[in-house]
């Protein structure tokens, strides 16, 4: 950084986050002496490691996934405080009674709308705005299906994905024969599915990567509003809270267009054909080993639903059976006292034949 | 004029101070307990694989003589409605007089993926109304349904109005193709055979992350760093801890249950058009006559109040009434107002139509 009669907007940024490191590893003793800047990344990047690792030791299950979550937004909010911090800088040594701050403002936007074209060329863009913006729209996907890939993920990705078209030539250059031939024929098809899944990944990722240069368009435009209603920006939060409504604005209006709605589904239906694929896969390798396979199980427990849905029935029919003889044992017994009311004479007859039909019928009666 | 107005001093300030809070918040995070939800005192009264239906216990002396039973949405765990002493919906109705049961419907695995609509709707909710009605000596009791929960209760009344004396929705999707519903637009691109097919059950991630896309960057971002203000007092942590267990506590959804629903109703939006399928029969709304309460949030995100008032136009009900509720999907079980306004308004709704 250079120079400036300015304590804090040069170097004090960073001693401010040397500060920061030793506040946040004095939680983690451990690793303080070890306590170095990492390349590119900034000192408070790696304070935040060293505390998400105490939060390991320390915090209990939920605290720690909460205590993540909020570091994540802390390495959010300082990185967005690091892409402000020069813009800040000129701002305080510009003439307050001109618009000469409307230039350096328009201009500072510029360089980082710049980092989205320049994005992933560069290993040290890690927490230019493109990438926090794609982080945070992303970051949920990337958790809820990372449980999803029957294979481990790497498996196609890294170095492998580059040679992926290679490998996809050598299955089908290697004539099969018999399974053989069926099983290269699905590890094919299977490659095949994972790249197009890559693809509507990447499509995915490239709309929401355009959706971040709108936001800080709009972000942009916000900061100008509230200069013309002569309102003030007064906190480093209120610049990433200003950053947070943007974001939100510009991928509410996204979200409703046809576009994303397709762009959506292709990434969803892609990962689902590739599992489907890597399901048959699996259990053609379960197969082979003589194991059960999805498959099978599928069909023990589709079998299971059908026996407990006949047994349900025929509860049902018994029931209702049930029902039908108390009815008719009702209808009986009303027919049996109507007959007998009928008979001149017969109540108290038919009280002492009844009494005695029913005496018949006590076991209790009965000679052991 | 320049609008900023943060000098180095004040945002060195605001680091350290931030600083200092993510510091006294990781102690408060050390010390906090474990987290308990569902705070009302409740007995089990049946259980039939992995359902179980609970009564409450009373609060009262007196209580209205037809019972409650609220039927909660497959997604998320129901304990919603009672999630701390002073916000639970559940205890509120208790208070105001009523006799409550509900149904958990409980984490499917993967032996359950082929339950479909009928098992859960004609199968466990029927069988649970049937125990009820034996319990209680009566042959109609009350529904409450709440989101999809409310879509099921419908679909039930419709299917068994015998048994049924009156129906109350909260926040419960009807139009699944609405103008504002964002999940109704999303999920109507998904090929839900595929996903079934290759996942089964669906993953209550999956679901949660569909949720949560919907604001990304409030939802996933933000509300962390907001509590940060608060990390200091253990209460308000917490309290958030606590709906942050029940945001993520989310079983899978049965596969087929599943595939039926995003199809017959997101995709095809048959509710609203007397077409839903449930076991062989036609679910047709006109054929609801029972007195209705339909409550909606005003500002739902997930089920928009279209969607939810919809219901007006479908049923052939005389005895209709429409609430707003000034809040969100969640709000309107945890927040202050909800408590204040919610069950005092369903039991006294509930009061003059059940005597």
């Amino acid at each position: 950084m250079e120079n400036n009669a300015n304590p804090f907007l040069n170097s004090d940024w960073l001693s401010l986050q040397q500060q920061f490191i030793d506040a946040l590893s004095s939680l983690n003793p451990d690793q303080a002496k070890t306590n170095q800047s990492n390349g590119a990344q900034p000192g408070w990047n790696e304070a935040l490691e060293h505390c998400c690792q105490a939060a390991d030791k320390i915090l209990p299950g939920g605290g720690k996934s909460l205590f993540d979550n909020i570091l994540q937004q802390t390495r959010l909010y300082y990185s967005i405080t690091d892409n402000f911090a020069g813009l800040l800088r000129d701002m305080s040594v510009a003439d307050r009674h001109t618009d000469e701050w409307r230039a350096i403002m328009a201009s500072h936007f510029a360089k980082m709308q710049a980092q989205f074209d320049a994005d992933g060329n560069s290993g040290k863009t890690w927490n230019n705005m493109a990438s926090l913006f794609r982080s945070s729209a992303l970051d949920g996907w990337e958790k809820a299906v990372s449980g999803m890939h029957i294979f481990p993920e790497d498996i196609f990705k890294h170095s492998f994905l580059d040679d992926i078209e290679k490998l996809q030539e050598r299955l089908t250059a290697v004539p099969g024969i018999g399974p053989t031939r069926e099983f290269q024929d699905k590890l094919a098809r299977a490659i095949r599915l994972w790249k197009d899944y890559q693809k509507k990944s990447r499509d995915y990722h490239s709309a929401l990567s355009q959706l971040g240069k709108l936001a800080l368009d709009r972000l942009e435009q916000k900061i100008l509003e509230l200069a013309d209603a002569d309102k003030k920006i007064s906190s480093l939060k209120q610049i990433y809270n200003l950053w947070i409504d943007s974001n939100e604005e510009v991928f509410a209006r996204f979200a409703f267009k046809q576009e994303h709605a397709s762009l959506y589904g292709d990434l969803v239906n892609s990962l689902m054909h590739y599992r489907r694929q890597s399901n048959e896969i699996m259990d053609g390798i379960l197969s082979a080993m003589n194991m059960p396979t999805g498959e099978g199980m599928n069909t023990v427990y589709r079998r299971q639903r059908q026996m407990m849905h006949t047994l349900r029935g025929s509860i049902e029919i018994q029931k209702q059976m049930e029902k039908s003889f108390q009815e008719l044992q009702a209808s009986l017994d009303r027919i049996n006292s109507s007959t007998d009311k009928a008979k001149p004479g017969s109540s108290s007859k038919s009280a002492a034949s009844n009494t005695k039909v029913k005496k018949k019928k006590k076991p209790a009666d009965k000679p052991t | 004029m320049n609008p900023f107005n943060i000098d180095p001093e004040k945002m060195m300030e605001e680091i350290l101070e931030f600083n200092q809070k993510l510091a006294k918040g990781f102690n408060t995070l050390a010390n906090i307990q474990a987290i308990h939800t569902g705070v009302s005192a409740k007995e089990q009264v049946y259980a039939e694989d992995k359902l179980v239906l609970y009564q409450y216990k009373s609060r009262t002396s007196r209580q209205l003589s037809v019972p409650v039973l609220i039927v909660y949405a497959l997604v998320n765990r129901p304990y919603m409605a009672d999630l701390q002493e002073d916000r639970s919906l559940i205890r509120g109705m208790l208070d105001a007089g009523l006799d409550i049961y509900l149904i958990d419907w409980g984490y499917p695995d993967s032996a359950d993926r082929y339950l479909g609509l009928d098992d859960y709707i004609n199968g466990y909710l029927d069988r649970c109304v049937d125990v009820i009605r034996q319990r209680s000596g009566t042959d109609r009791i009350n529904l409450l349904g709440i989101c999809q929960g409310g879509t099921f209760s419908l679909c039930y009344t419709s299917l068994h109005q015998h048994k049924v004396r009156n129906l109350i929705t909260t926040v419960t999707p009807v139009d699944f193709h609405t103008r504002h519903d964002q999940l109704s637009h999303l999920a109507r691109h998904i090929d839900i055979d595929a996903t079934v097919d290759a996942l089964g059950n669906i993953p209550g991630e999956l679901l949660n992350w569909a949720f949560l896309t919907l604001k990304p960057f409030r939802l996933m971002g933000q509300k962390y760093m907001d509590l940060v203000d608060v990390l200091q007092d253990p209460e308000k942590t917490e309290n958030f801890l606590r709906m942050e267990k029940w945001i993520f506590d989310s079983p899978a959804q049965a596969g087929e249950a599943y595939r039926e629903f995003i199809k017959q109703f997101y995709q095809e939006n048959k509710l609203v058009k007397s077409g839903v399928n449930i076991g062989g029969k036609t679910v047709n709304l006109e054929d609801i006559t029972v007195p209705i309460l339909n409550i909606y949030a005003r500002d739902d995100h997930l089920v928009p109040p279209d969607s939810s008032r919809a219901l007006a136009g479908c049923v052939s009900s005389k005895d209709y009434t429409e609430l707003e509720f000034p809040g969100g999907h969640i709000g309107i079980y945890v927040s202050t107002r909800a408590r204040e306004m919610l069950p005092r308004t369903i039991a006294d709704w509930l009061a003059k139509r059940t005597g």
